[in-house]
């Protein structure tokens, strides 16, 4: 019934307006076709027609198989038959490409149904195949409709379009029933039928659940309860018409049996039941048995009587029927009644016959339209009877299909709901887990930022600060509202700002960490200093959404770095202190001399004039060696000063190597000429110069002499070199002395600072290390050369290019 | 001129060629004879030829220096000639140390002529 309104409206829908939800129930889903609808309707004729029109019915299914053939054999030919176009002119759009075609499944099913009613027709000798046929077509079905939950694409038959999905269910419930008509006809064949139409409606049932839940669950249910309420209220209504009739047949009979509260009894008992189950009693009479024994029709449906009848001379036929929605006639009951038999009737449709033990008596169609007959109207009908071997009739109750159907239908809404509840529970309480986690590891990550000795902070994708930690606002003496948005650059330093900025930029471009010591401003005025260092935050897909970083107040570390700095200066001054400290005695010996030569001087001149034999000669002569004096007074003054002074911030000017040189070996001559050591500088070159401080050039020579005097002291004839050299690039200062050259082993060690070999107390051996740092600032280097057979220091300068 | 240095012959011992000179023309002019000498080899050299009345001394020389020539200059001879050591770096000698090796004064250098002037009339009076 179901199946043949939704073929209409499908086929109005099509015809008049394309009402998109009425063919295709989802834009995604294929829509079922006007053809398609058509043999709908025809076949759900066709199973009306079962009950009556035997004739229409065939020629229903006739038309249905014809119709289908030709739509697969358009399909398999590829010939246009014009039957696509033989409903519907035009392509309505609603996705498909022949609007009256239909799918090639659609087809085959329906060569299939049509094929598995014609075969009923023939009675029990296909019944067989008929099932298989259903079956098969069941299975097609089901996987046209698994085609919408699955991805796999062979459902849909390569590029045809997919069976819609109103078809599938159409043809679903056109299949079961099918095969449970069958099974009424056929049941002894087909025992397990309903077994198997179970396990298939459960399935189904399964694959509808899935996506139409609710609709279908509460649709079916709707539906069933109503049929059931209906057939209930019209079982009711005749069960109470045959009390009636059996009360007013006990009266006619006028039995006075041993039973005679029988129909009492079976009065209490039909008010006992509820309008569930299905009674139906029908009571009618026959007379005296008159058996016959004939020739047989074999019978396919029995029933049995498993205790006989007390009533010896009274039976109770059955006929049984009505009509329900599907349009069949579904026969049976069930009836307890104690003494009479216990198990259902099954009647063919034309209630034939029927069997007692093992005699099957062969109604003759009278006793058939006894239904219509008056209430004590006689009927005369034949009864004919053969024996017939009993068949062990399965211990197990039979369900009715209905009943079989309704309560597989209740069993996978309990499995289904079951799952979804079982389901729906885990899917809580790992929500619920994962909230848990999801909170502890937001309280773990609070504690942590707190505890961490920097300050944290947070921007978003635009670089606003959206988060700042305790201790952000500790450093920068800013509260965490004033810091938000923009708000924070104004706690840095404005000198920095812009540092800051660009080094973000250039961070953020090319995707690395920002990191960079600034200094932040407090609004006490003081300064911090802090390293800064943060990194982009990214979401799933890879894109930014913000940054976190971190800025250590390094203050103690910059106060630490500028002492040291200070300190470095300090030690570079010390050192020379120290340096002039060994000169001093040699310098004030120096002096001393050519201050005795002017004092004799002197005195000669005043003399000689006092007793007036001053000669000019002799005046001139005299005056003349003391001005020579006096300049060498001036060189080692001139040296000694230069030399004191702290060059750190001296620019670096042109110097003449000569005159550095010289300047510097008469500080140091004194020390020399103690040690007995005989100092060479021979030089003819006196343009050579070079860009530097003269001090600390002074200093760096001072050291590498005095170094080569404390090691060579003790020699023999000791003796010092000076050389110069040039190349292209280069200008070398050479200091070799007469020493053997400094061990393989401490030649790595000795421009270490505090790397001595000295005494305690006489040597800091930070000499070279200074003078190694004074090289490097001027351009050049201080090198020991391994390979000269004497030990040889060679101070090297970046030679001056001369601008043209 | 007054002359007190005359007939005293006096040797010069000293690096600095100018004061040598500077020192010999003052005494040449007080009426002294003077020789000179570069360093302690040569003031020995010249001891070996010329007999004289003082001897006049750097401390620092190249080749041999003051204190040494006095070591040697005592080996030589039994009695030599007044010594007197002239240096510029005064305090770093102990003067007792040096009277301990022979030597009969110290005069710092820068000094006036007239103290070297007493100090030898002072020290020839005294030898006999």
């Amino acid at each position: 019934m179901m199946a043949l309104i939704a073929a209409l409206a499908v086929m109005f829908s099509w015809a008049f307006s394309p009402n998109t939800f009425l063919i295709q129930v989802r834009s995604t889903y294929a829509p079922m076709q006007f053809n398609t609808a058509l043999l709908f309707a025809c076949l759900s004729l066709a199973f009306f027609a079962e009950l009556r029109y035997h004739g229409l019915r065939d020629a229903f299914c006739l038309f249905v198989f014809l119709f289908a053939f030709a739509t697969l054999s358009q399909y398999l030919t590829g010939i246009d038959f014009g039957i696509d176009q033989f409903f519907t002119k035009s392509s309505i759009m609603v996705l498909t490409s022949h609007p009256g075609r239909m799918a090639p499944q659609t087809a085959f099913v329906f060569i299939l149904l049509s094929t598995g009613i014609l075969l009923r027709k023939f009675d029990h000798k296909f019944a067989l195949l008929s099932n298989v046929i259903s079956l098969l077509a069941l299975a097609v079905t089901l996987l046209g409709a698994a085609s919408y939950f699955s991805t796999a694409s062979a459902f849909a038959w390569g590029n045809f379009s997919k069976m819609a999905i109103l078809t599938s269910i159409l043809f679903t419930f056109l299949s079961l029933t099918q095969l449970v008509v069958n099974y009424l006809k056929y049941s002894e064949r087909w025992r397990w039928s309903p077994y198997l139409a179970s396990a298939l409606v459960l399935f189904l049932g399964l694959t509808l659940w899935v996506t139409y839940f609710n609709k279908i669950a509460e649709d079916l249910k709707t539906e069933v309860h109503a049929t059931l309420l209906h057939e209930s209220a019209l079982i009711k209504g005749l069960i109470e018409d045959r009390m009636n009739a059996i009360n007013r047949m006990t009266e006619r009979l006028s039995y006075t049996g041993p039973n005679q509260n029988w129909a009492l009894d079976l009065n209490n008992y039909f008010r006992s039941y509820n309008d569930l189950k299905t009674i139906f009693v029908g009571l009618s009479t026959i007379k005296k048995n008159q058996k016959s024994l004939t020739g047989f029709k074999k019978m396919d449906i029995v029933w049995d009587f498993e205790r006989k009848n007390p009533y010896n001379d009274f039976s109770v036929k059955l006929p049984l029927y009505y009509y329900s929605q599907f349009g069949l006639r579904n026969v049976g009951f069930e009836i307890d009644l104690a003494s009479v038999a216990k198990r259902v009737v099954l009647l063919d449709d034309y209630f034939t016959s029927l069997r007692v033990g093992d005699t099957i008596f062969h109604f003759s169609d009278e006793f058939s339209k006894s239904v219509d007959a008056e209430w004590g109207q006689e009927v005369e009908f034949q009864l004919y009877a053969t024996k017939v071997t009993l068949r062990k009739t399965p211990k197990l109750k039979k369900m009715t299909s209905n009943q079989a159907s309704l309560s597989l239908f209740l069993i996978t809404v309990i499995f289904c709901t079951a799952v979804w509840t079982a389901y729906s529970i885990q899917l809580n309480s790992d929500l619920r887990e994962s909230k848990e986690i999801l909170a502890h590891a937001s309280s773990r990550l609070k504690a942590l930022i707190a505890a961490l000795p920097f300050g944290v902070f947070q921007t978003d994708s635009s670089g606003k600060c959206i988060f700042v930690s305790e201790k952000w606002c500790e450093i920068t003496g800013f509260s965490p509202l004033e810091a938000y948005g923009e708000g924070w650059v104004d706690a840095l330093h404005p000198d920095d700002r812009e540092s800051v900025f660009k080094e973000w930029a250039k961070a953020t471009q090319l995707k690395k960490e920002f990191e960079l010591k600034y200094r932040f401003l407090k609004k006490n005025g003081n300064i911090v200093w802090v390293q800064g260092k943060a990194m982009t935050l990214r979401n799933s897909s890879g894109d930014p959404i913000g940054s976190i970083g971190g800025v250590l107040d390094i203050s103690n570390e910059v106060e630490q770095l500028k002492i040291v700095e200070t300190q470095k200066i300090q030690l570079i001054q010390s050192d020379r202190m120290r340096s002039l400290g060994q000169m001093a005695g040699g310098i004030a010996h120096e002096i001393n001399t050519p201050l005795a030569v002017i004092e004799m001087n002197v005195n000669l001149i005043r003399e000689m004039a006092k007793n007036n034999c001053l000669e000019n000669k002799v005046a001139v002569s005299a005056s003349n060696k003391i001005s020579s004096i006096v300049d060498r007074i001036s060189t080692i003054i001139r040296g000694l000063r230069s030399f004191a002074r702290d060059g750190n911030q001296d620019a670096f000017v042109s110097n003449s190597i000569h005159e550095l040189i010289s300047d510097t070996l008469s500080l140091c001559k004194d020390r020399f000429d103690r040690a007995k050591v005989i100092l060479k500088f021979e030089n003819n070159d006196f343009n050579l110069r070079i860009n530097c401080r003269s001090a600390q050039v002074s200093q760096v020579l001072v050291n590498l002499l005095n170094n080569s005097l404390d090691a060579i002291a003790m020699q023999e004839s000791p003796w010092i070199k000076i050389e110069l050299a040039e190349d292209t690039n280069w200008v070398y200062i050479h200091v070799i002395d007469s020493g053997s050259g400094i061990q393989k082993s401490l030649q790595d060690k000795i421009m270490e600072p505090f790397f001595t070999t000295k005494e305690i107390g006489k040597g800091t051996g930070l000499g070279l290390s200074i003078s190694l740092g004074i090289m490097h600032s001027h351009g050049g280097s201080l090198d020991y050369d391994p390979s000269y057979a004497n030990t040889k220091f060679t101070m090297k300068f970046p030679k001056p290019q001369i601008d043209t | 001129m007054n002359k007190p240095l005359e007939g005293i012959k006096i040797l010069v011992v000293d690096d600095e060629p100018l004061l040598v000179e500077a020192i010999s023309e003052n005494l040449i002019m007080y009426g002294a004879t003077v020789y000179c000498a570069g360093n302690g080899l040569e003031a020995i050299d010249s001891l070996k030829v010329n007999s004289v009345d003082i001897i006049l001394s750097d401390m620092q020389m190249p080749k041999l220096d003051g204190i040494n020539f006095l070591k040697n200059l005592r080996l030589m001879q039994a009695n030599p000639p007044p010594f007197f050591f002239l240096t510029g770096y005064a305090s770093e000698h102990s003067v007792e140390k040096l009277k301990a090796l022979g030597a009969a004064d110290i005069l710092a250098k820068p000094f006036q002529i007239s103290q070297l002037i007493d100090l030898i009339l002072i020290h020839l009076k005294r030898t006999p």
